[in-house]
């Protein structure tokens, strides 16, 4: 079920009023069947598959915390963790990984076969399988004791608002939110419900409608000009960031209204100033479990970590999100120059420029950002690495026209495109404080984009970016 | 929970006040467009009803020349090709046009394939508009979603999208720009001249044909052949070379077993060989159309085609 579908348009509601007409006790239990519900929708037989992750990790927990010797924990730990990713590996990467043997031992000559598997990628399993996993690794770490409800601790991982696609919650975040007691809460209600508008604005009017010009660009990058594959990637920019941050939106607004919170997703990423602010604004959920169970225990040595050490756990760290987001080498590349860039940054704190004026200096920065991570997703929507390289070279060699496929598509990516900077001006600025608007003017401003999302939304079959990973 | 619910339902009566008086201009500027896209998908669904009809895709839009052919059959023509919209559009189109009229011939340009695909089924929303006034495309409809009743509650839901084709539909200065480019009965030329060398595509030898869209295709047929209209369908030329083209192979024997005329350009040499009679790899420009729509009038005058003239 996609949140833009009319069918959660149904579904939601139809949950939000049983889930506070029934007695609190069994509420978890109506949440579980809600979620199990909404991801059974897709194919039921792959909730076979988020059950098996929660026994499995469930399980281990428990045995990691009964355990007395540190080798037997360690082993529970490591079952947990492999049992995962094993079940992740076979789905995701285990055909890209034969493909690319076979296809270097053909080039040097070699035949070798593997046998092959045609399998539907679950939806949402690098999310959920992520979270448990996190979970597991935070009983054996002593960060959170293990959850002795296994119905409640089966809704922390299929917990329908963020299942398929985030954010990545901590069991100590969102479990001890099921144990307690939730009334109905006005304030977190309405702030849900404006996240939810917001968040439907954004996937519906502005990435579905950016989807159209920058679909049109790289499926067919050899044929266009400089400036239309400029274009298309400035566009791209804001798509895919309009469309996770849409995602994450409307989930963490679900959520409220449902009583929960989840945590924060994006805030306003293309401000920062400098590659490791990126990254704090960016996917925060999924940037904060790599940096907690990737990076730091590569770095944290006694003694400090020497430079190539950090060299080597940031490369490290941005290879395996980059291998997250896809089987495919346009995304091993994406981690690997997201890495660099980081390491530049805050290994070696490169500095390019040295600007006296504080506002320039700030300026001069969120651009130097934006470029280089413009850069950087080319790789991520170019459909093979020749692909990337060619749109690249045509980006500084290629003259030609702006391709405008229909005047009104430009218009509206650009309407669209400017609410989204005004707003997110608005929030980082904090022009809230001196433009002191009433209650009523926050009224007519959501009022006025649902009504801009009838008008200019693009109701078609496209589904949210990340639910491919 | 009072408070939050009534604050909802109050919302909620805004929006659709708002939806309603938005979407009563929409729908009232929509039916006065005298050019663009909207007037000629109206034009096909109420008005059409000259001799010869022409349906397809943009490759329909841009390759027959409405002039040529008037001239060379003196029968009236009007081209109803639709940019991106394959045989569920098509199928559509024709059962509103010939529910009120029965054309003498259709030219059927085929650039489609029989496999799913959801995009098809997306740009059926071209025909919200006319879903309360014309049953015969409810059919049709429902394929993009089975909720597609519900949603035309909203007023504007049909409208979605469209403000600035009806801002331009009706426009004076965009129907004189019509006339400027040469747009004459639905037949719009391309100028420019495609420069980059031919190119071999890789087209799959079968995929499984989706039985919807394959059984609205013959339905196109068997309509034709109940209301004893004339029917060729024809794939124009395109500026690429393939080896197998399983769509192609489909549709040809789907004709063969109606006794249906078909006729492939696709491998003409002529063609092939010319990339100054080309827009792009499927478009051919202005002169390349009044090319092909000549020697088509010409090879379907031999086969005695518009017996009805």
């Amino acid at each position: 079920m996609l949140f833009n579908s009319f069918t959660y348009l149904l579904f939601f509601p139809a949950v939000c009023i049983i889930y506070y007409i029934i007695p609190s006790k069994i509420r978890w239990l109506f949440l579980l069947i809600a979620s199990y519900f909404f991801y059974m929708n897709w194919e039921p037989m792959y909730a076979l598959l988020i059950f098996f992750s929660t026994v499995v990790t469930y399980f281990c927990a428990d045995q990691i915390h009964s355990s007395k010797s540190k080798k037997s924990k360690k082993a529970w730990v490591t079952l947990s963790v492999v049992s995962n990713f094993s079940i992740l590996f076979l789905f995701k990467y285990y055909n890209f990984i034969t493909h690319s043997i076979i296809d270097l031992m053909t080039t040097l000559g070699l035949r070798v076969e593997f046998p092959e598997f045609k399998l539907l990628l679950p939806v949402g399993i690098s999310f959920y399988t992520f979270q448990a996993v996190g979970y597991s690794i935070d009983v054996y770490w002593k960060k959170i004791a293990p959850e002795k409800h296994l119905g409640k601790y089966a809704l922390f991982v299929s917990f329908f608002p963020q299942l398929v696609a985030g954010p990545i919650e901590r069991a100590s975040n969102l479990l001890p939110q099921f144990h307690k007691k939730i009334h109905f809460d006005y304030h977190k209600a309405i702030e849900g419900t404006k996240l939810i508008i917001w968040g439907f604005f954004m996937k519906v009017a502005v990435a579905n409608r950016l989807a159209i010009y920058v679909d049109a660009v790289y499926n067919n990058a050899e044929m266009h000009s400089s400036p239309s594959l400029i274009m298309a990637t400035f566009f791209f920019m804001v798509q895919i960031y309009c469309d996770f941050a849409g995602y994450s939106n409307i989930a963490i607004g679900c959520a409220k209204i449902l009583g929960f919170d989840l945590m924060i997703n994006f805030r306003r990423p293309y401000f920062a100033k400098s590659i490791s602010e990126f990254w704090q604004r960016w996917h925060i959920s999924l940037s904060n479990w790599f940096k907690d169970y990737v990076y730091i225990p590569l770095v944290d040595k006694p003694g400090g970590a020497s430079n190539g050490r950090k060299v080597f756990s940031l490369m490290t760290t941005f290879l395996v999100n980059g291998l997250w987001h896809g089987a495919n080498w346009t995304f091993v590349v994406w981690g690997l120059m997201n890495g660099v860039y980081q390491m530049f940054d805050s290994v070696f704190k490169f500095n390019l420029l040295k600007i006296n004026s504080f506002k320039a200096r700030e300026a001069f920065h969120m651009l130097r950002i934006l470029i280089l991570f413009g850069f950087t997703v080319i790789f991520f929507r170019a459909n093979s690495i020749s692909d990337a390289f060619l749109i690249i070279k045509n980006m500084f060699v290629k003259s030609g026209p702006l391709f405008i496929d229909t005047a009104a598509t430009f218009f509206y990516c650009w309407f669209c495109t400017s609410i989204i900077f005004v707003r997110d001006l608005y929030d980082e600025y904090h022009f809230h404080k001196k433009l002191k608007l009433k209650r009523n003017h926050k009224y007519i401003w959501y009022i006025s984009l649902t009504l801009l999302i009838l008008l200019i939304g693009v109701f078609d079959s496209r589904q949210f970016i990340y639910f491919q990973f | 929970m009072k408070q939050y619910l009534s604050k909802i339902i109050l919302a909620f009566f805004v929006i659709v006040l708002f939806d309603q008086i938005i979407g009563f201009g929409l729908e009232k500027f929509y039916f006065t467009a005298s050019s663009g896209a909207i007037h000629q998908t109206t034009y096909a669904i109420e008005k059409a009803n000259e001799d010869v009809l022409i349906l397809g895709t943009s490759r329909a839009r841009y390759h027959y020349n409405t002039k040529v052919i008037e001239d060379s059959t003196g029968l009236s023509v009007y081209n109803l090709g639709s940019n991106g919209n394959f045989t569920l559009y098509q199928n559509a189109i024709l059962k509103s046009v010939t529910k009120r009229h029965t054309p003498k011939a259709i030219i059927l340009d085929f650039s489609d394939n029989f496999n799913y695909n959801p995009v098809e089924h997306d740009r059926l929303a071209l025909l919200l508009p006319y879903y309360k006034k014309h049953p015969e495309i409810q059919e049709v409809l429902s394929m993009k979603s089975p909720y597609e009743k519900w949603k035309m509650m909203s007023k504007i839901y049909p409208f979605n999208s469209r403000i600035s084709s009806i801002l331009m539909g009706n426009l004076e200065l965009n129907k004189k720009r019509e006339k400027y480019k040469d747009t004459y009965k639905g037949y719009k030329p391309l100028e420019r001249i495609y420069e980059l060398e031919i190119d071999s595509l890789q087209l799959p030898n079968d995929y499984a044909v989706n039985d919807i869209k394959y059984d609205l295709f013959k339905e196109i047929i068997s309509i034709c052949k109940k209301k004893n209209i004339q029917l060729v369908v024809v794939v124009s030329p395109a500026y690429f070379l393939y080896e197998n083209n399983y769509s192609i192979e489909l549709c040809k024997k789907l004709c063969e077993d109606n006794n249906v005329a078909f006729i492939d350009y696709s491998r003409d040499e002529e063609y092939l060989k010319n990339k100054a009679l080309f827009a792009d790899v499927t478009h051919l420009n202005k002169t390349g159309s009044t090319l092909f729509t000549s020697q088509l009038m010409k090879k379907l005058k031999q086969a005695e085609f518009f017996h009805n003239e």
